[in-house]
């Protein structure tokens, strides 16, 4: 059965995002109160993706390579995003992540006091990107070159738990259809399995958030239309860890959200047991 | 009463044997008591190892985990945080997730026995090479990707709530496996497609021959691959 490959230290999968960049990014996200824009939405989720990644692979001695990451930009420029020590890179171990943060901010967090109240706690908040929307929305151009990146990572690892590729946009495409580049992009495949493309879509329109449908009926408009069908459907272990985290699921979902909870989906890829009361 | 007992155990395969995360302890309370636990560390929270550890420990030490409970997740972070040095970032934040592990403990007493579980370490009962109970999960069915576990960040109460519990009377010759989840998972799959062979089968392995009958298993993805440990109590009613 596809997609059941290990995903260990000795066959690592890799992960791709994509980040939209363009000026339609200064717009406000959703209907939440302080407003924010749509880039610092998308940056403060993938800060957030990726402190969940590497603490979910953090062990007693040190942070364990089960994933290689990758963050392309997308807006003026097409390239790699990455800041501080690891500019210019393309794929990078989990651990180096972990690692070389741009900087660590300290934040004030309210967690339960156990008695009912709240309390406030200061954590460590490492950053990675900052908010940038400036210039076009270049979405093939960036399906290109994950492409590329994809291509020569499956050279390396054939056998690995196929790469999965994470797109957050508002949608709007400025250089055409992505429907081919996607197309392309998905049918690179390791002997586990075709590669996945989830896309995140972040819309100004105050609207319910959408996780993992099965159709793109009841979504808000065309490019939420465009990038679902541009959409991966998840594989059918993944269905089943959906479920149990308590998403419907039927055989056409598929790896697209609106306005959601982006980091829910790190839960979708198994590297051993996960307690259910582990949040 | 008389108790043979013995363990195997197994790291999953492509780690080192410290990177093991199961636990077990068996002890003789003089003759009348024994008490044997499994814990099994989650793969995704750290220093799990040392919590499954600290539970089994402490559960064949005294079966009432109440009143050491405050004691044990203290000793827990003490251990964890053993270093005077800041923590990165990230070994902050998972340490204030806390350990999880799967627990199953077994109390014998002349001619009863008890047992209290939470996840999916598994207990089987075994009278004549008959399952005679399995205990939590009943079938291969019930094992999940994500099953609530014990936490070293959570209250007594809330523990307690979720700890399941059985007891029943034992005759001479019973015989007790006590399993950590994938081979617990391949004993209620086996027993499902009737293995007659099955019990026996188990009780026969040996140290010289454990490893290559789970690499086979794994070989065959029969076994899912993790940690594997595999305790085998067997009961004699009179001392000889």
């Amino acid at each position: 059965m596809p997609y059941t490959a290990e995903i260990s230290r000795a066959n690592p999968t890799c992960l791709l995002f994509l980040i939209d960049q363009s000026g339609s990014m200064q717009d406000p996200f959703g209907s939440g109160e302080p407003v924010k824009k749509k880039a610092e939405a998308v940056a403060d989720a993938i800060n957030r993706l990726l402190q969940n990644f590497v603490i979910k692979c953090a062990k007693d001695e040190g942070v364990r390579d089960y994933f290689h990451v990758g963050v392309l930009g997308y807006g003026v420029e097409v390239g790699t995003a990455f800041g501080g020590a690891l500019r210019g890179r393309e794929l990078v171990p989990i651990s180096d992540i972990a690692n070389y943060p741009a900087r660590i901010e300290e934040r004030v967090k309210k967690v339960d006091d156990g008695a009912g109240g709240l309390i406030s706690q200061n954590i460590k908040f490492p950053v990675w990107f900052d908010p940038i929307a400036n210039g076009g929305t270049p979405m093939c151009q960036v399906l290109q070159q994950a492409q590329r990146i994809i291509s020569e990572w499956l050279k390396a690892h054939p056998n690995c738990f196929p790469p999965l590729v994470v797109n957050m946009t508002d949608g709007e495409s400025t250089d055409g259809d992505p429907n081919e580049a996607a197309l392309a992009l998905k049918n690179l495949k390791s002997s586990d399995g075709e590669t996945l493309l989830f896309n995140l879509h972040l819309s100004a329109q105050a609207c319910t958030p959408i996780e993992f449908p099965d159709t793109e009926l009841g979504l808000p408009d065309q490019y939420a239309k465009q990038l679902f069908q541009i959409s991966s459907a998840l594989p059918e272990a993944t269905r089943k860890i959906a479920q149990q985290e308590g998403y419907r699921v039927s055989a056409n979902t598929r790896g697209f959200t609106f306005n959601a909870d982006m980091v829910a989906m790190i839960k979708f890829l198994e590297i051993g047991t996960r307690p259910s009361n582990l949040r | 009463m008389r108790i043979e007992h013995s363990a195997l155990f197994l790291p999953k395969r492509g780690n080192t044997a410290a990177e093991y995360e199961d636990a077990f302890s068996y002890q003789l309370h003089g003759a009348a008591l024994a008490r044997c636990a499994i814990a099994d560390g989650a793969t995704e929270s750290s220093f799990a190892k040392m919590w499954a550890e600290l539970l089994v420990n402490a559960y064949s030490q005294d079966a009432n985990l109440a009143p050491q409970w405050a004691d044990l997740q203290a000793r827990w972070f003490a251990s964890a945080r053993n270093s005077a040095q800041p923590l990165p970032w990230y070994a902050e934040a998972k340490l204030a997730h806390g350990g999880f592990a799967a627990f199953l403990g077994l109390e014998i007493t002349p001619k009863k026995w008890q047992a209290c579980a939470l996840g999916d370490c598994c207990l089987f009962h075994v009278r004549n090479a008959e399952l005679q109970q399995a205990f939590p999960l009943q079938t291969s069915q019930e094992f999940k990707q994500s099953p609530f576990l014990v936490s070293s960040q959570d209250t007594w109460k809330n523990v307690a709530k979720h700890l399941a519990w059985l007891e029943n009377t034992w005759e001479d010759g019973d015989e007790f496996f006590l399993l950590s989840d994938a081979l617990a998972c391949w004993c209620l799959q086996q027993h499902e497609q009737n293995n007659p062979n099955l019990w026996q089968q188990l009780r026969e392995l040996s140290p010289e021959t454990f490893p290559e009958f789970i690499a086979q298993l794994r070989e065959q993805q029969q076994l899912r691959n993790d940690d594997v440990t595999l305790v085998h109590l067997r009961i004699h009613a009179v001392t000889s």
